[in-house]
């Protein structure tokens, strides 16, 4: 693997993470601002507020209940 | 949040313009509906010119009884102590309706500034308003504004300003004297904790026989006894209930202020009535419907249309063989970043990963901005001219012909922006069982996400044929859907009751401001540009790596490098082995190939992934190498139009993306609703695609166990459907808000 392959690697793996961690943080849609339901600029700190990432959460959780 | 701020809330009934404002004067772009409903939750921001004035938009409401949730969020917000000074919006052109919540705001005791809007559309019916006299009835200073056209805001604002520092003096209007001296009466009755201007608004609330009221002053028995017996001497001496007389009261108040203030204009019919006799005809309102969102979606994605043409020239040109602007010659964006690949001497995993999977799919998502854009700009104009708000309107008669509510329609109209909202407006209808029927069928309609899929299925069927009807049909499939599902679903005792009433006032018809028209389209286009560059890449690197490695003679790794592995190594990938372990799910559908599998499973992270998937898997295995458009490659991968059309109509309907499945469960406030309503919809487009699959194959002489078992679902169907509704299903049902608070909270 060449040095070229291992920068652009890195790239495409921070833009990744740092994509994952945007949807960990304000959910994957990004358009709900339409529902007056979110300013469009959540925060971590909003996050509770955001019934989509609200809901994925419960759902996480109900599926994962029982699961070791 | 800074002390020294002066917090202003706007109030008022719903589709008064007070979002309208709220961007004005804060610089937001917070949606604009022009149907009641829109705002089901406040939104703050501050002021654009004065950081210091933080402005609550309230959801729209008829009355501080709080009836319905958005109605107890504004109670709630403007009780709480919070707003400094209370705007509030007042629809001009419809003072008489809208001066009954006005008055019930002045009478909380809180400072109140009165913005009377669409001052412009006043000025056009030739009507007079005397703001002066009416400040002076009302006790509150009265400024006309039109926040469409930007005039009077500032006025607004600076006695927004001036009326926060007279906190706790303002005058009132009187009720008739038999009701004023039992009001004073129930003043004495209260609480010292009762500051003396709230007194009024408590003592007008506990007439009423409100219970939030009385819980929140914490009224001793002795005196909640004394109040009622005032209160029922009352009704025997008025011969009327206490909420009766209170309105009847109000209405009074309200006559007489508009007797003083109101210089109406000969009566002729307006230009909106004139419109609306055609476009809300009981006969022709819903054919034109039908024509208006055929030439919609015909003009966005009919074959050699506006939109079409558009994303042609984009895949063809930008992410196809390149394009010449001004005598030059530009490359493509693949073929750009190809040549700097192998100039810069990047292997062929590299070369797979950026071209195959990032560039193929993100490209091919945003090949359909053009379509999405034209779309947009004519979605937007109905909704901001008014006509979206008729469609509501007349589908309510079409609804309730079947035992459904008009207010199921509303979240339907949000939806073809984007199912997370649509799920939202649901809280907007009391009826527990209402509500969760529109939550489980509200997500049929297309949303902006959907349209990719709908574009990619009408160039796979049709090409560049003249069938301009395609593509109309699937945003109609979802709105039949809806109203089978309804139908079908209220004749089940889990849905069964009467509907919900529909009230809401129809907008005049105006051609919308061009700055918030604007503002509709690239709010939707710039979500789609965002989601392709977030969530559609992490998707697209995920299913090149699922489609590029895999097991091949026992050993896992990168599948095009090793050693004797046939053309077609892709079949030996991960995303292979688990689409293929379940495509025989789909097999009667006509598309059990695991490609066609995981285009649908990745489309349950985003719709955009099933385009985004296509290209993809087509990329790697060079199947535009030998078909040079997407849509031919993608038609070539099922063995009948019948399986393509399968295909698209279970993607249309089924199960949404997990954006709108966690706002569905957040909605349902319960696990085991949720899963009803992803299996209800995960079934329901199972079954429609095997109808349309089976019955093609019919069509072609093709006949199967499958054929009786579409033909079985078929009469099922129309026998649910044709059925009269059971005498139970129409049993009044417990209006519910409980859940719905529940939900809000």
């Amino acid at each position: 693997m060449s040095l070229i392959d291992i920068v652009i690697l890195a790239v495409i793996a921070v833009a990744f993470v740092a994509v994952c961690i945007r949807i960990k943080r304000k959910g994957s849609c990004a358009d709900c601002a339409q529902g007056g339901a979110c300013g469009g600029h959540c925060s971590s700190a909003q996050r509770k507020s955001c019934p989509a990432c609200k809901g994925v959460d419960q759902v996480a959780e109900e599926l994962g209940r029982g699961v070791k | 949040m800074a002390a020294s701020q002066l917090h202003v809330a706007l109030a008022g009934n719903p589709n008064c313009g007070k979002t309208t404002l709220f961007n004005l004067i804060t610089g937001q772009n917070g949606y604009v509906g022009n149907w009641p409903g829109v705002t089901v939750e406040k939104k703050e921001a501050t002021l654009t010119r004065d950081k210091s004035v933080r402005i609550t938009d309230l959801p729209g409401i008829y009355s501080l009884s709080p009836y319905s949730p958005e109605e107890r969020v504004s109670r709630d917000y403007l009780m709480s102590g919070e707003p400094d000074v209370v705007i509030q919006v007042i629809d001009a052109t419809n003072l008489e309706r809208n001066l009954y919540l006005a008055l019930q705001v002045v009478e909380t005791g809180l400072p109140v500034v009165a913005a009377l809007n669409m001052a412009d559309l006043v000025e056009k019916s030739g009507d007079k308003i005397d703001t002066a006299a009416l400040s002076k009835s009302l006790g509150c200073p009265v400024v006309m504004i039109s926040a469409l056209r930007n005039t009077g805001v500032d006025e607004l604002i600076a006695e927004a300003k001036r009326a926060a520092a007279t906190k706790g003096n303002v005058p009132r209007h009187t009720f008739d004297s038999a009701i004023e001296d039992v009001l004073s009466k129930i003043e004495t009755l209260l609480p010292s904790s009762v500051s003396a201007e709230k007194r009024l608004y408590y003592a007008v609330k506990l007439f009423e026989r409100d219970e939030d009221a009385a819980r929140l002053i914490n009224l001793t028995k002795d005196n909640a006894a004394k109040v009622e017996q005032l209160i029922a001497q009352c009704e025997a001496d008025c011969d009327d209930d206490a909420e009766s007389i209170i309105t009847g009261e109000r209405y009074a108040v309200i006559a007489h202020m508009i007797d003083g203030c109101l210089k109406r204009a000969p009566e002729r019919m307006s230009t909106s009535e004139k419109i609306d006799r055609i476009v809300t005809n009981r006969i022709l309102g819903l054919p034109i419907f039908i024509l208006v969102m055929w030439a919609v979606y015909a003009i966005a994605t009919g074959a050699n249309a506006f939109g079409t043409a558009g994303t042609d020239w984009v895949n063809d040109n930008l992410f196809g063989e390149g394009f010449e602007l001004f005598g030059q010659t530009f490359p493509s964006i693949p073929g750009a970043i190809e040549g700097w690949l192998v100039a810069a001497g990047a292997s062929d995993l590299v070369q797979s990963l950026v071209l195959d999977g990032i560039v193929a799919g993100v490209g091919a998502v945003l090949g359909f901005i053009p379509q999405m854009f034209v779309l947009f700009v004519l979605l937007s104009f109905l909704e901001d001219c008014g006509y979206m708000a008729r469609v509501a309107f007349v589908m309510d008669r079409v609804f309730r012909r079947f035992g459904l509510s008009g207010k199921s329609f509303i979240p339907m109209l949000v939806s073809t922006g984007c199912g997370v909202p649509g799920v939202l407006a649901t809280k907007t209808i009391e009826n527990e069982k209402d509500r969760r029927m529109t939550v489980m069928t509200t997500t049929f309609i297309p949303c902006g996400a959907k349209l990719p899929i709908i574009a990619l299925l009408m160039g796979a069927m049709v090409g560049d044929a003249e069938a301009a009807w395609i593509s109309p049909l699937f945003y109609f499939l979802g709105v039949i859907a809806v109203i089978a599902s309804g139908i079908m679903l209220k004749k089940t005792k889990l849905f069964a009751g009467r509907p919900t009433p529909f009230v809401m006032e129809l907008p005049s018809y105006h051609f919308p401001s061009i700055r918030s028209w604007w503002l509709h389209v690239w709010e939707r286009v710039s979500a789609y540009i965002k989601k392709a560059f977030t969530i559609i890449f992490a998707s697209t690197i995920v299913v090149w790596f699922l489609t590029n490695f895999g097991v091949y003679e026992g050993a896992f790794g990168f599948l095009p490098a090793m050693e004797g592995i046939p053309e077609e190594f892709t079949d030996y990938s991960v995303l292979a082995m688990v689409g293929g372990a379940i495509a025989f799910i789909f097999a009667p559908l006509g598309f059990d190939t695991w490609q066609a599998t995981a285009m649908s499973i990745t489309g349950l992270v985003a719709k955009e992934n099933v385009v985004a998937t296509a290209s993809s898997l087509l990329h790697i295995a060079d199947g535009t190498e030998t078909d040079p458009n997407l849509w031919a490659a993608f038609a070539g991968m099922f063995p009948t139009m019948g399986a393509i059309a399968a295909f698209g109509a279970f993607n249309l309907l089924c199960a949404p993306c997990f954006a709108a499945m966690g706002t569905i469960r957040a909605q349902m406030n319960s696990g085991k609703w949720t899963a009803i309503a992803i299996g209800y919809e995960c079934a329901f487009a199972w079954v429609v695609g095997l109808m349309i699959n089976q019955f093609y194959l019919l069509a072609t002489g093709v006949f199967s166990v499958w054929t009786v078992v579409a033909i079985a679902f078929a009469a099922a169907i129309v026998f649910q459907l044709v059925r009269p509704m059971p005498k139970w299903a129409w049993e009044d049902d417990k209006v519910s808000t409980s859940a719905a608070a529940g939900a809000v909270a």
